[in-house]
């Protein structure tokens, strides 16, 4: 326990002057009633704050607010008729004493930590933020994203308990912290569909190299077939690292099999069979053409279409004779075919 | 004599004993049903000086003590739940309860959402109750917590999508030792049961090739107090959200107006607010970032008085951050100006809590999504009160923050939250500490 005399503030020295003035215009009976009314007006209006903050600094304040007027009212119950000039200052001192207090109880309900609307408003935000990311982490997301949600709404849980017990800092710095650690989980998110990208880019550069060098018919060299087999090598230790998720280190795997088959496509002749696997691609894209447009997915739809352009420019880079872009587009193309195709169920 | 929920534990022993029966999910499961059981423990500790008036005296002697206010509790925690989910409907029910020596809280939720994420209607329910508890010399509410709400959602071309919600809840709170919906609690400080009514509208358009996102709503809510007329309120909001992002930035600006109409006489404590956010971040190189986040509120009452003073307040965030072996980290500063206008009545209320505020410290994080994620942040800061008219004191503070996760197996999680704020005051007697800290394991199966 600590112990410690009041001093001298700012605030109390102002009481103190407007006291004197006051004293100074008024008679004393009138001057004691305006000021003792004042005082309950103020406590009146710190009791409705402080009931809906639950604040126990304020409270404190509060109760000693009240305990002071009661003093203040006390003595003049009591010697209403020896009201002497020492016992006016005393009920002065007292009632300003006590005003000054329900002032205190209702600043420090005015902090945002304290305030009851303020701290809903941030527990709505933390709310609408879980439900907002909610769906999208259930649905498709690492099992170390859920498991933060889970963390989060439990949390979230904690904090709207103790706004319902009027702990309202405490229940401000959990909600808080939840929102921030959800903030964490979005980046987290979005640096992964960053490295994704990255990843599939890479993925995609990959399979136009090597549909480079398969249709330039050096496939059957010993040379590049080794080339070729150790680079898949590489796309499949990759492709693992990527189901796990972990697409950084699958991004550099997969930048090592690129280079790989760069170097490997340098030694191949252009290719000859491009129109052919052109021609397939095609006849394959009007078979599933019927059961895309009916599917209700519509991103399914929207990857049709943007599959139907690779075709479309990888047959004009092939009759402009641009052989590389035709079998990046080529390439492109036949990765997402095989993605519309596994969502339809083939 | 203090009454527990001791009785209560007998029940979550048993559904401990039958979470551990059941099989096989794990953290990632979809489909079918999840028990859960595991063990947290959680302290809360607010400590500030609680004043004493000497009324022996015919002086006013005060005197201060340091007081706390203090949450320490062990929790066993039991969950069962049933979730499917397909493409065009999501069915979820689950129940859990928590129990330790002062507390049996009980929870059940259950949602519906018919149609997938584009076309649906989604209905949900939510009880909570929490029993009162005697400690023989401060009694704990208890509290009983109803909340019902249904959802709309229609996705009318590729770019446009609108949604509505109709909610209802209900808060009654409940004492060990008086039946009676205003609660007594600590003598003179009643708390009031209340319920919300609220609906909303919103909207979003999608311009996703070109990574653009409006989106906005206009929400309305109603609180009724059955105990305090005065405490009813209408609230209107509108808000509008823009959001843009490309693989190494982001920008995000939302805008609020928000109108609070008190049931009380001549329009006290009624307040017509803007708020404004902005956050944008941005990846420079491959191994820095940097984020931005600005925000201001204006409040405007429509009878300012020695409660409701008409302000603003501005609040800036700069962050920078490095990523190095799965970590990402840097310097943060945070800067917060309050203003506030001065009430002409008389000398007495010309009190401000106007003030300047300025933090800074270090953040770090986890980059990788593997089996361990954590945010930590610690920061310095002070607190200047303007202008010398506060009944606050101005102050300094040391905040620190942390926050993981371990997944140990695929069915056993640890996770962990640690918060602390120190305030040192120019005055002693207005210092504040706040601890909070909270761990537990889980198991999922």
């Amino acid at each position: 326990m600590m112990g410690m005399k009041i001093k001298l503030t700012l605030p109390t020295l102002v009481l103190s002057i407007w006291a004197a003035t006051v004293y100074a215009q008024y008679g004393p009976l009138e001057r004691l009633k305006a000021a003792i009314d004042k005082t309950d007006e103020i406590i009146q209006q710190a009791r409705e704050v402080v009931a809906e903050s639950g604040s126990e600094r304020a409270r404190n304040q509060l109760a000693m607010a009240v305990r002071l007027q009661g003093m203040a009212r006390d003595i003049i119950v009591n010697m209403l008729h020896d009201l002497n000039d020492t016992r006016v200052t005393q009920i002065g001192k007292y009632t300003m004493s006590a005003r000054l207090k329900a002032q205190r109880a209702i600043a420090i309900v005015r902090q945002e930590e304290e305030n009851e609307d303020y701290v809903r408003r941030r527990l709505e935000k933390t709310d609408q933020l879980i439900r907002q990311v909610s769906d999208e982490f259930r649905e498709s997301s690492p099992p170390a994203l859920r498991l933060l949600l889970d963390t989060a709404e439990e949390q979230q849980q904690r904090a709207a308990e103790l706004f319902r017990n009027r702990r309202l800092k405490a229940a401000l710095q959990v909600t808080i912290q939840t929102e921030k650690s959800l903030a964490q989980a979005l980046e987290r998110r979005d640096g992964l569909m960053r490295a994704q990208n990255r990843f599939e880019t890479q993925m995609d550069r990959y399979l136009a190299l090597r549909e480079r060098i398969e249709t330039g018919g050096d496939g059957g060299s010993a040379t590049i077939a080794d080339a070729l087999r150790n680079a898949e090598k590489l796309r499949t230790q990759a492709d693992d690292l990527a189901a796990e998720d972990k697409y950084g280190r699958a991004e550099k795997v997969m930048t090592e099999a690129v280079e790989m088959l760069s170097r490997v496509a340098e030694q191949v002749r252009e290719p000859a069979k491009i129109k052919a696997a052109l021609d397939d691609l095609r006849t394959e894209a009007d078979r599933i053409r019927e059961q895309v447009e009916i599917h209700t997915r519509r991103d399914i739809q929207e990857q049709f279409r943007t599959m139907l352009g690779h075709l479309d420019k990888a047959g004009q880079f092939h009759d402009r004779g641009d052989y590389d872009a035709a079998a990046a587009q080529l390439q492109a193309a036949r990765q997402l075919l095989s993605r519309i195709k596994r969502a339809l169920g083939e | 004599m203090a009454r527990g929920p001791a009785h209560t534990s007998v029940l979550t022993i048993v559904a401990l004993a039958a979470a551990a029966t059941v099989g096989a999910a794990d953290f990632s499961d979809k489909h079918g049903f999840t028990v859960s059981a595991g063990g947290e423990y959680q302290y809360i500790s607010q400590e500030f000086y609680r004043n004493v008036v000497d009324t022996m005296s015919t002086d006013i002697i005060e005197t201060w003590r340091l007081d706390t206010d203090q949450i320490d509790e062990f929790i066993l925690k039991a969950m069962a739940g049933y979730n499917n989910r397909s493409r065009s409907s999501h069915f979820s029910l689950s129940a859990d309860a928590e129990t330790s020596t002062e507390r049996f809280l009980g929870r059940a939720e259950s949602f519906y959402r018919l149609g997938d994420y584009d076309d649906n209607i989604g209905f949900s329910a939510k009880v909570e109750s929490k029993a009162p508890y005697d400690k023989g010399n401060e009694q704990l509410e208890g509290y009983n917590f109803y909340e019902v709400s249904t959802k709309a959602r229609r996705r009318l071309s590729r770019i446009v999508a609108l949604e509505g919600k109709i909610g209802y809840e209900r808060v009654s709170f409940t004492d060990a030792a008086v039946e009676d919906s205003v609660i007594q609690r600590r003598a003179a400080f009643p708390t009031y049961d209340y319920s919300v009514l609220s609906g909303q509208v919103g909207g979003e358009f999608f311009l996703t090739e070109l990574g653009h996102e409006l989106s906005w709503f206009a929400a309305y809510r109603n609180r009724h107090v059955p105990d305090s007329m005065v405490a009813n309120y209408d609230q209107y909001q509108v808000g509008l959200e823009y959001r843009h992002s490309r693989v190494s930035t982001m920008l995000d600006l939302a805008g609020e107006v928000e109108v609070k109409d008190y049931a009380r006489p001549v329009g006290m404590d009624d307040f017509f607010a803007i708020t404004i956010r902005g956050h944008g971040a941005k990846e420079i190189g491959d191994k820095w970032e940097t984020a931005l986040v600005l925000g201001a509120d204006i409040y405007r009452f429509d009878q300012p008085d020695l409660v409701n003073r008409d302000y603003w307040l501005l609040t800036g965030e700069l962050e920078g951050s490095y990523r190095i072996s799965g970590v990402e980290g840097g310097p943060l500063v945070r800067i917060e100006f309050r203003d506030e206008e001065l009430l002409p009545v008389d000398t007495v209320e010309y009190y401000s809590e106007a003030f300047n505020q300025f933090e800074g410290g270090l953040q770090a994080g986890s980059t990788s999504l593997g089996e361990l994620f954590f945010d930590v942040e610690l920061t310095y800061g002070r607190r200047n009160y303007r202008g010398g008219m506060s009944l606050l004191t101005s102050y300094d503070f040391v905040a620190v923050s942390l926050m993981g996760n371990y997944t140990i197996t695929r069915n056993f999680s640890l996770n962990m939250m640690l918060e602390g704020e120190t305030e040192r005051h120019e005055r002693k007697e207005d210092d504040a500490n706040l601890y909070l800290f909270s761990g537990g394991v889980t198991a999922r199966f």
